[in-house]
């Protein structure tokens, strides 16, 4: 299983409504809307490329994300980090 | 209470990612403590030099994560940085010499491969001279290594057939930093995105191709809402998210609409006529002429006249030019755009221009600021000297004094160093073809998929004795080697990394090296060994000796790292150059006070004193409006464009080896506008052919309203479809840049 922090940047205005969007995901654990336009989610998926999907998918699907960032990434498998 | 492993990771997840943007989530952080042991380093990707922290446990990178004390990414990534660690272990990795026998690469031992590479350059130079051999290198090789060899190749084997890849995308900006200020490198620093008003983007695609520096300019504009951003670029990309006025021109007919700007800026009065006074000369690229001449060469370039040849509206140019003008501080930044273009150097010198009309430059907020496409384009191959007219630390081999110095240090006798330039990155390959050059040493780089019109010379880089040292194989260039050498990868291997905005960072060496893999450095120490030359090298017995050496190579000039050893490097997260003792903290903007350079004497009260000119003074130019040198004609209808995509870097020899990002966008493409396609008869992910006077392909079309109607973008990464058979290799007078970003193609349906 991979694990993995981002960043979503998005418009202020529609932060909290965002947040609340993204507690549907059911692989999102977010942790709160920072600095105005700053949330911080961790992402939990069977295959780093399902990491990857989903923040594509974010960046497509809502217009008020201005950005994606990854901040950490590692496996509960080290294995699965090689 | 007790966290799950799953739990500890997640937490430990959140933390970093609090970490990167200044909040703590978990009050008590000592629940985070692992085995795993964090590295400090920078990422291997392009030119922004992003912090990135490789996490080691066992000997295995185990994680990555962005560097929250590195002040250019304050913890951020992009997504290749995010998957850097699995590009070590990537199943490319080259794990053993290969030597060609029978026609096919076969593993040899290290000492047959090294004999034979050492051979074949012997028998080329007795038989044909020193400049029968040829090395080129690359902006992503550490500066250690470019450096040995520089060293191995102008000062002893002789011969100024040294270039490097930054010569394909930095050199037009080096072109354009010279000429008007007399020195290479940027004036400011990305200090100076933190305090703009308005950022000018021409030709970069920032969101996707420099991800954090655009984080930058987000997070500009929310602390100061007024910001603007406004966009030259011919083609929309997701930096349209976040910018105020998109100028989308014709590909390559943007110096006129630059020309117009500063016309309205000087009509308008939005001038620093003092400035002008004190710090700017004016020059035709001919000779001198005067601030009055350069109003009435300006005259033809009315709004109206840049809105026809440019294609968008005058009252656009107008508002830009305002913009600039009322804005107080202004940073632009370009990068291939701009550089990649037959104009390149004098598109250049248009954009510095205005920033010299407005004296929008040399304060905090105000920069005129060249972006790098590569990670050590700036530390190793513009600073060290990798390009075939150029020495160490800025010094031309056309200058004696410059010879004699570097021959000092290199302890060679000064005639070793030839005082004519050798053959510029597409002289050397056209050499290489006609097989005035035997044998080719190339180290770190693919040029057999990144040249342009690539028909051309791929013939010649199979005929000649070619040596490629690299990490993966195969790519396109090692697939036509005689010897493949397998070297060290990122985190593999110590040394450093010189970005966009002279600084220098620290890499450690945290792994060992996969397989049999060697570091370069060592690579051409023993090369030169094997050669005869190893007297002069053996003192190198780590890259902080030959980091040191490189240091004697800086002291006293513009770009001096004098005040940047080892000890010091590993302790902060880079510095500024010139830093020329160790208790200086590094240079945020050169040429003003504050610049360790700045000749106060000489600047007599002058605000900016631009030291590489004789006369302190930088330099507008008015050069003509010159267009692409293949515009499109009824033959050939279409204007090509071409570019990168978010998810992969350059030839994509690393981001090819992560699953991951290959599967995010798996395929070569061409984006074709939908009246275009419903014109030609395409469907959106239908095949198309795309034709040039150079070649043809057959791509995957992508519906996109992205370009214009007119134009079609090609992404350059993938092997198997080769963009760059189809580019024009036509190169920038100056620069030797070539024009990858515009040519003349047509399409059908395949």
């Amino acid at each position: 299983m991979f694990i993995a922090s981002m960043i979503i940047k998005v418009n202020p205005e529609k932060a909290d409504d965002l947040l609340e969007s993204l507690k549907i995901f059911e692989n999102i654990t977010t942790y709160g809307l920072h600095k105005d336009d700053n949330i911080i989610v961790v992402v939990e998926a069977e295959s780093i490329e399902d990491v990857e999907k989903l923040s594509k998918r974010l960046l497509t699907e809502f217009n008020e994300i201005k950005g994606v960032f990854p901040t950490y990434v590692t496996s509960d498998d080290a294995d699965g980090m090689k | 209470m007790a966290l799950t492993r799953r739990e500890f990771l997640k937490n430990s997840a959140a933390s970093a990612a609090a970490a990167a943007i200044g909040v703590s989530l978990f009050a008590n952080q000592s629940v985070f403590a692992s085995e795993t042991v964090w590295h400090k380093s920078v990422c291997r990707y392009c030119g922004v030099g992003c912090g990135v922290m490789l996490g080691v446990e066992g000997g295995k990178p185990v994680a990555v994560k962005g560097d929250t004390k590195n002040t250019i990414n304050k913890g951020l990534l992009c997504v290749k940085g995010f998957y850097l660690h699995k590009v070590i272990t990537g199943k490319d990795r080259l794990l053993k010499p290969l030597i060609r026998k029978n026609d096919k690469l076969v593993e040899a031992s290290w000492d047959e491969a090294m004999e034979l590479v050492a051979a074949k350059f012997k028998e080329s130079i007795e038989a044909n001279g020193p400049d029968s051999v040829a090395f080129y290198g690359s902006g992503q090789a550490e500066t250690e290594e470019t450096y040995v060899a520089n060293k191995l190749f102008k000062g002893h084997i002789g011969t100024n057939n040294m270039e490097g890849n930054p010569r394909l995308c930095m050199a037009s900006a080096v072109g354009g930093y010279l000429t008007t200020f007399g020195a290479d490198e940027p004036v400011g620093s990305y200090d100076d995105l933190d305090h703009a008003e308005m950022f000018f983007l021409i030709g970069s695609n920032t969101a996707e191709s420099h991800p954090v520096l655009y984080d930058r300019l987000v997070a500009r504009k929310k602390a100061n809402p007024s910001t603007k951003i406004v966009a030259i670029d011919p083609r929309k990309t997701p930096t349209n998210k976040i910018i105020d006025l998109h100028l989308q021109v014709k590909p390559g007919y943007d110096l006129a609409v630059m020309h117009a700007i500063a016309k309205v800026l000087i009509e308008e009065g939005y001038t620093d006529e003092k400035f002008i006074s004190d710090s700017v000369n004016f020059s035709n690229g001919k000779e001198p002429i005067t601030y009055e001449e350069y109003k009435t060469f300006l005259k033809k370039f009315t709004p109206e006249y840049a809105s026809e040849q440019a294609g968008i509206p005058a009252e656009d140019i107008v508002k830009a030019a305002k913009l600039f003008g009322q804005t107080s501080r202004v940073v632009s930044m370009w990068t291939m755009g701009v550089n990649q273009r037959i104009a390149g150097v004098w598109l250049n010198n248009l954009i510095h221009n205005l920033h010299l009309l407005t004296g929008k430059l040399g304060k905090p907020g105000s920069d005129s600021l060249s972006l790098t496409g590569q990670p050590n384009a700036c530390g190793g191959v513009r600073e060290g000297g990798g390009l075939c007219h150029l020495l160490p630390a800025h010094r031309k081999v056309a200058k004696e004094a410059h010879r004699q110095q570097i021959a000092d240090i290199w302890n060679v006798p000064v005639t070793n160093i030839q005082p004519k330039p050798g053959k510029h990155t597409m002289a050397m390959f056209d050499a290489i073809s006609k097989g005035e050059i035997k044998n080719l040493y190339v180290m770190c780089t693919n040029p057999a998929h990144s040249l342009p019109n690539l028909n051309k010379y791929l013939q010649g880089m199979k005929d000649c004795f070619m040596v490629v040292a690299e990490s993966f194989h195969p790519t396109e260039t090692s697939k036509i080697a005689d010897v493949v050498l397998p070297a060290a990868f990122w985190g593999e291997k110590e040394g450093v990394y010189g970005c966009t905005e002279r600084r220098s960072q620290y890499m450690p060496k945290a792994l060992k090296p996969q397989g049999e893999a060697r570091w370069d450095a060592d690579i051409l120490i023993d090369l030169a060994k094997r050669l005869g030359h190893g007297k002069n090298f053996e003192h190198f017995k780590s890259a902080e000796d030959i980091w040191n050496e490189y240091l004697k190579c800086t002291k006293g000039k513009d770009m001096d790292l004098t005040g940047a050893p080892y000890s010091r490097l590993k302790e902060v997260r880079g510095l500024r150059w010139p830093v020329p003792s160790v208790d200086h903290p590094g240079t945020t903007h050169r040429f003003v006070e504050g610049d360790p350079l700045f000749p106060k004497d000489k600047a007599e009260g002058r605000r900016m004193y631009f030291y590489g000119k004789p006369d302190g003074k930088a330099v507008i130019f008015a050069r003509p409006d010159k267009g692409p040198a293949e515009p499109v004609d009824a033959e050939y209808p279409i204007a090509m464009m071409t570019g990168r995509v978010l998810e992969h870097f350059h030839t994509s020899t690393m981001t090819g080896q992560v699953p991951q990002l290959v599967r995010a966008v798996p395929k070569p493409y061409v984006e074709v506008h939908p009246d275009d396609a419903k014109k030609i008869g395409l469907t959106d992910r239908g095949m198309a052919k795309v034709i040039t006077r150079r070649g043809e392909l057959e791509l995957m079309v992508k519906l996109s309203d992205r370009p214009l109607p007119g134009n079609v973008f090609l992404p350059w990464h993938w092997p198997e479809k080769l963009s760059n058979l189809l580019t024009n290799d036509v190169f920038d007078p100056g620069s030797k840049e070539p024009e990858y970003k515009v040519c003349a193609c047509k399409v059908e349906k395949a």
